[in-house]
């Protein structure tokens, strides 16, 4: 019996040695170590690693009517940029599966991501001397938003605070650039001659399907948050902004059913509130111009684009370039907003004011 | 009498080993209750037994269909789990199990690793019937508890690794289990048999909760005259999708059907070796996005001995 017992020892000594050789984890460094400029206890691991949600590196636009994109649903939405004399447009069913694209128009290099879990499109102008300017997708979530790093130095960055959080580059704020936000139906009246993100992304998915269940509409989060304000629905749709200690939301759906121009004081600065509840659209800019001048809005209607003129005469567009008039070619200054569901607006944003109609 | 007598307790005692194996893993891809012994080792045994479990999780499905992956993602885990049984009457026995796991996440060479202690299982078996001479049917029920002993918040960079990474999944979980067999021949060396499980996973301390889990398992087994012995089963599980301060997680839960051939080769009437695969048949991924089971391989080395 001896030897049977010597043989179960050494099986079990070997599958010991096989396996798990005591308790630890390791990690391959990234971020170079640095600490985080945020609480690392709200910062979680989203489950998928870092790349593990593949960003698009090769984007290919085509038409608005690309048959790649006939799956879209008219009230699918997209979200839009003006870079380089080029509109380019970015469905949210496509950006649900890879939340960051990093694209070139010309030689001018910039990011967009997008958080489905926080409903937030945001893009940033990239830094062409950095010899990759690239981004990626994390895995990881701090106040359950996206968190981004960048492949030149492994940084992270927030990108609803949009700055670096962790590693050599941390402290420094992103630069951005104007997203617009709208349907698939309103883009596709107000920019036919677009260019569109296609699902040519060089990896194989259901673009048609959403991946989160029933997460856009439920009142529930997959991740806890720093802090919750229960005044609207979690998932709200609201276009924010933001100032110093200052903060507010307008509810997107509470805009009428035509153009709006509301124009108010903001942290002591002049601001115009675009909206239209029909056509699900929304920007906020500063009404002041570099030279000093205030200008005052009216709004323009049904001719999207354009969604307002001024005292002086001239007609501007929903990215906030004047269009006609003496000022034709000059753009009107971005203000710290963009679109979000109001939880994550809330959480990122406290004290923040709402605008009740 | 007496030649048959003998021939069906060694058939018995090689299906201790050979039936065993029959659910698949629990949370987290770590087997434990799936490891367990089905058979129970009679008054007075003692029954150890390692299992060392490789599972590579790779596999992108969105719902049921394969979806190629070109992250080049590899996701595996080693598991190495102990199980201690003693058999404290004909009808009643006692298992213990413990686990040692290590969970791998690579993604564009960048990896994440943790390792260490995982849960234990115990559990009471009762068995009303067992197959020999007067009888051709088994069966037993248990009833038992998972505990969440080992490390369930390892991290990396200081930011605490995603539940489905920690070697324990850090919450309580209450267990039945039940298993039938009938022996197709008078000397048993030809069986059928069924095995079910059922998980009731409780929250751990960030309120996650993985899904409950139902696994329901039959399978037919063939001892030859040699020491070879040769298993074939069809193995199902169907998991609730994970929550999170009981909120339901998309891309979680579904139901698995796999193909479980085993081979088993008697050392002695007392020591066995056992080498099994778990091939995926079907899977229904609750029309998600998941990562899952590529395959799975596992060796098992038994030991029963005692009066």
């Amino acid at each position: 019996m001896r030897k049977p017992i010597r043989a179960a020892v050494a099986a079990f000594a070997v599958l010991l040695l096989a396996s798990c050789g005591g308790s630890g984890v390791s990690s391959t460094p990234d971020g170079t170590g640095a600490n985080w400029s945020i609480p690392n206890d709200e910062v979680q691991d989203g489950g998928p690693g870092q790349d593990g949600i593949p960003s698009i590196d090769l984007p290919v636009f085509g038409s608005i009517d690309d048959p790649s994109l006939d799956f879209l649903r008219e009230d699918d939405y997209v979200a839009a940029v003006s870079v380089g004399g080029e509109i380019l447009a970015f469905p949210h069913p496509i950006l649900n599966y890879h939340e960051v694209v990093n694209a070139r128009v010309v030689f001018d290099d910039f990011v967009f991501s997008y958080c489905p879990l926080t409903g937030t499109a945001i893009a940033w102008d990239v830094d062409n001397s950095i010899l990759k300017p690239e981004f990626g997708v994390s895995g990881l979530l701090y106040n359950s938003n996206l968190i981004l790093y960048d492949r030149s130095t492994g940084s992270h960055w927030s990108q609803m605070l949009q700055k670096s959080v962790r590693g050599s580059r941390v402290g420094e704020v992103a630069e951005r650039i104007q997203v617009i936000e709208t349907t698939w139906a309103t883009w596709k009246a107000m920019y036919p001659d677009s260019k569109v993100l296609t699902t040519d992304t060089g990896h194989e998915r259901d673009y048609f399907a959403y991946p989160y269940g029933n997460y856009r509409w439920n009142d529930t989060l997959i991740f806890p948050v720093s802090n919750e304000d229960n005044r609207l629905h979690p998932k709200k749709r609201v276009i924010g902004m933001q100032s110093g200690n200052a903060s507010k939301i307008f509810q997107l759906e509470e805009f009428p059913p035509n153009v709006v121009t509301l124009q108010q004081q903001f942290d002591g600065k002049p601001v115009v509130i675009i909206g239209n509840g029909a056509a699900n659209i929304s920007a906020i800019y500063s009404r002041q111009l570099a030279d000093g001048t205030i200008l005052d809005f009216q709004p323009v209607q049904d001719q999207l684009p354009i969604v307002m003129t001024d005292s002086e005469g001239n007609t501007w567009d929903i990215f906030g370039n004047a269009v006609s008039g003496p000022r034709v070619g000059e753009q009107l200054a971005m203000t710290r907003s963009f679109t979000a569901l109001w939880f994550a607006w809330a959480t990122f944003f406290d004290n923040t004011e709402i605008h009740f109609n | 009498m007496h030649k048959l007598l003998k021939i069906v307790a060694a058939a018995t005692l090689i299906f201790a080993t050979g039936e065993s194996a029959a659910t698949t893993c629990s949370c987290a891809n770590v087997p434990l209750l799936g490891t367990m012994e089905l058979g129970t080792p009679g008054d007075g045994k003692w029954f150890l037994a390692s299992t060392y479990e490789f599972h590579d999780a790779s596999k992108l499905v969105s719902g049921s269909s394969s979806v190629p992956d070109a992250t080049g993602r590899d996701r595996t885990t080693d598991a190495l789990v102990f199980e201690l049984s003693r058999g404290l009457s004909e009808k009643i026995s006692f298992s213990a199990l413990l686990a040692t796991v290590r969970h791998n996440r690579t993604v564009g060479g960048i990896q994440d690793e943790a390792s260490g202690l995982g849960d234990a299982i115990v559990m009471f078996k009762y068995s009303p019937a067992s197959i020999s001479l007067y009888s051709r049917n088994a069966l037993s029920f248990g009833v038992g508890a998972r505990l969440p002993i080992g490390e369930d918040s390892a991290s990396s960079g200081g930011i605490v690794l995603a539940e489905d990474l920690q070697p324990s999944t850090g919450a309580y979980a209450s267990l039945l289990w039940v298993y039938a067999a009938h022996a197709l021949n008078e000397s048993a060396s030809a069986r059928l048999y069924a095995n079910a499980t059922f998980t009731n996973n409780g929250q751990n301390e960030r309120d996650y909760q993985f899904g409950h889990e139902t696994t329901a398992s039959i399978g037919a087994s063939y001892q030859t005259q040699s020491p070879w012995g040769f298993n074939a089963e069809l193995l199902y599980r169907q998991t609730d999708r994970d929550e999170r301060a009981s909120v339901a997680i998309p891309n979680t839960g579904g139901q698995w059907l796999d193909f479980v051939p085993a081979v088993q080769y008697h050392i002695n009437d007392s020591l066995a070796l056992r080498a099994s695969a778990k091939v995926p048949l079907s899977r229904d991924l609750n029309d998600q996005l998941q990562f899952t089971t590529k395959y799975a391989v596992r060796l098992t080395v038994s030991y029963i001995f005692g009066n």
